[in-house]
């Protein structure tokens, strides 16, 4: 009975640990087989099943005359699926990203309009929408445009320059 | 306490910590903040140009406004700040395209680019050190500006802002962009140059602007000052009209003041005169009530008695007349009587007057004669019978004279010169009596005396005088004697 509430208690401690110290037992803990089962067996993981053993086998064993056997047998496979339950949460976060940050190749083919005209050597100034933002680029082309025209962007000449032309209908 | 309640709140307690343990390793980032993670290893690619195999940086996930599962210990989360920087940029002394020394002061403002290529390039060159940003874009800016500025002219910087921001742009590719960074905005806040070259540009310019300015004031103002005196002539009208439309009113409404004033003495003395002619109608017809009045009590009864009175005085006039009358026959008849009378007693008067004439004429002849043969006598007397009737007076005179002092009992004689003396009062009695009947009756008997002295001659005279003088004394009276 002690063993089994004990069992409980150790693995609610250790969790309120790994919140506290944020990783550090991880490292010390599970470092090594991180890699074999991805995340699997993380600490949250491990603790769960430790903790809901303990306190399951508690309950069987102050409840029913089941005797010792039985109540391991159950607490074993309440831990399993509380560790599973963990274990499904964390792979559901994990993947529930947001959408991937824009990448400079994304501007290729997008519309703009032009701020500053662009002369036909050197940068003018294009407003195009970058991932629902508007965004201002410096732009270069290879014949003037005048303000206000509407452009395509033909090549990405850096992070924040792009190369346009003109938008022929 | 049961361990079987222990262990129930135990799972409960279990259940929330899991939750809890696994939602704290979810990361969301602010929409001004870029995640970095890494701890992934990442995918084997192979260049598709070069046929050579590398491995992507795929593990390194970047992640902008949005949520991250961190694995704990695997992976590493770090943070970079996408937000605006303010960068002050000044140049002093920039050479500009013709050789102007210009002063600039600008501002730019400066990002971390917000997608993933500028956000990996900025991360690995500032996340450690994102307060470098400033004054590491400060250095280039300053720099990039200069340039800038060298290649442009004055008027180009300050007018020309496309190509500003050309030239801008070139610069910012060259030395920002390469680092994450994106130049959102650069401006040129001040520009000054040495010497006056920029005043001296805007001087034509201030000139005119100024000479257009004078002249649009002085036509303003002439605008002004006509409308100005337009209205004030307007208002000059409007005031004269007004004041004679008031003074016309005031006239209308004096007037009328003046008939509503008169109204009432007017009407009052139409009144009094109507009041005044029923009294004098009143006064007339008392008068005449008077008039009768006194006709019957007054005028009548005296008519009456004046003329009882006529009747009577008529009635004693003609008594009186008829008793004259009577009393003048009377008279006339008792005057012829007494004339006849008289008449009568006249000559019986006259005839004894004659009568007593001679009677007296034969006196006085006889007396005449009798005086005459008298005065003849005396004249023979002269003055011997005078002086002894004198003498004969003499006496009297003189007792008349000590008469006083034989009233006198006792005397007694005060004098120097002795008992002489009273013979002398005596003799001088004799002559204050003589000169008293001098005084008295006019004969100055001494002179008297002293003629009779001296005369014998003419005798004649001076006895008929002295006689004459004597009978002044005896008789009262001069009686003028002619021979």
């Amino acid at each position: 009975m002690t063993l089994f509430l004990g069992l409980g208690v150790g693995g609610i401690a250790l969790l309120i640990l790994s919140l506290i110290l944020d990783g550090a037992l991880e490292g010390a803990f599970g470092g090594v087989l991180n890699g074999f089962f991805d995340g699997l067996l993380s600490l949250p993981v491990i603790a769960g099943f430790v903790s809901m053993l303990g306190f399951c086998g508690a309950i069987v064993l102050g409840t029913t005359d089941l005797g010792v056997v039985a109540a391991v047998a159950a607490g074993t496979v309440a831990g399993a699926v509380a560790a599973v339950l963990t274990w499904r949460f964390s792979r559901a976060l994990m993947r529930s990203e947001t959408t991937a940050t824009p990448r400079g190749d994304d501007l290729l083919g997008t519309s703009g309009t032009v701020v500053t005209p662009i002369p036909a050597s050197g940068y003018g100034e294009v407003l195009l929408r970058l991932g629902g933002q508007p965004v201002k680029f410096a732009a270069k082309s290879h014949e003037p445009v005048g303000y206000g025209a509407e452009v395509w962007v033909e090549a990405t000449l850096s992070s924040t320059a792009v190369s346009v032309r003109p938008v022929q209908r | 306490m049961s361990p079987v309640i222990i262990a129930v709140l135990g799972i409960g307690v279990l259940a929330v910590l899991l939750a809890v343990a696994v939602v704290t390793r979810y990361k969301v980032a602010g929409p001004s903040e870029a995640f970095i993670v890494t701890g992934r290893r990442g995918k084997q690619a192979t260049d598709p140009e070069t046929g050579q195999v590398f491995t992507d940086n795929s593990g390194q996930k970047v992640v902008v406004g949005g949520g991250v599962f961190v694995v704990p210990f695997v992976q590493q989360k770090f943070s970079l700040d996408l937000s605006s920087r303010h960068i002050p940029v000044a140049v002093r002394g920039a050479v500009t395209l013709r050789g102007v020394k210009a002063h600039l002061e600008g501002v730019a403002i400066v990002k971390v680019g917000g997608n993933e290529d500028s956000i990996r390039a900025a991360a690995q060159r500032f996340l450690r050190q994102q307060g470098g940003i400033v004054g590491f874009t400060q250095e280039v800016l300053s720099g990039a500006l200069r340039s800038i500025v060298g290649r442009m002219s004055v008027e180009d910087i300050i007018r020309d802002r496309a190509a500003f921001a050309g030239q801008v742009a070139e610069e910012a590719e060259a030395s920002l962009s390469g680092q994450g960074l994106v130049l959102d905005a650069f401006q040129i806040q001040d520009i000054t140059t040495e010497g006056s070259y920029l005043e001296d540009l805007g001087r034509p310019e201030a000139a005119r602007a100024k000479q257009e300015a004078d002249i649009a004031e002085a036509v303003a103002r002439r605008a002004a000052e006509q409308a100005r005196l337009k209205a004030e002539e307007e208002i000059a009208i409007a005031q004269r009209t007004f004041e004679l439309k008031q003074a016309e009113i005031k006239a209308e409404t004096d007037e009328a003041k003046a008939r509503a004033a008169a109204a009432g003495p007017l009407a009052r003395a139409a009144r009094e005169q109507e009041v005044l002619s029923e009294q004098e109608k009143v006064a007339e017809r008392q008068a005449a009530l008077t008039d009768r009045e006194l006709d019957t009590q007054v005028r009548k009864p005296a008519d009456a008695a004046r003329y009882r009175a006529e009747q009577e005085a008529e009635a004693r006039r003609i008594a009186q007349v008829k008793e004259a009358e009577a009393e003048a026959d009377r008279a006339r008849l008792t005057g012829e009587g007494e004339k006849a009378h008289r008449a009568a007693l006249a000559a019986a008067v006259r005839i004894e007057g004659e009568a007593e004439a001679a009677a007296i004429g034969a006196k006085g002849a006889a007396e005449a004669e009798a005086m005459h043969k008298k005065a003849d006598a005396f004249a023979r007397y002269g003055d011997a019978a005078v002086l002894q009737m004198l003498v004969g007076v003499l006496p009297e005179v003189v007792a008349k004279a000590s008469e006083p002092l034989s009233a006198v009992e006792k005397m007694t004689i005060i004098s120097t010169d002795g008992a002489g003396q009273l013979a002398r009062t005596v003799a001088d009695n004799v002559a204050q009596g003589v000169e008293l009947l001098n005084a008295t009756t006019g004969v100055d008997l001494t002179e008297l005396l002293k003629k009779l002295g001296a005369s014998g001659t003419d005798g004649k005279a001076a006895a008929a005088t002295a006689a004459v003088e004597a009978g002044s004394v005896t008789v009262n009276g001069r009686i003028e004697v002619t021979d």
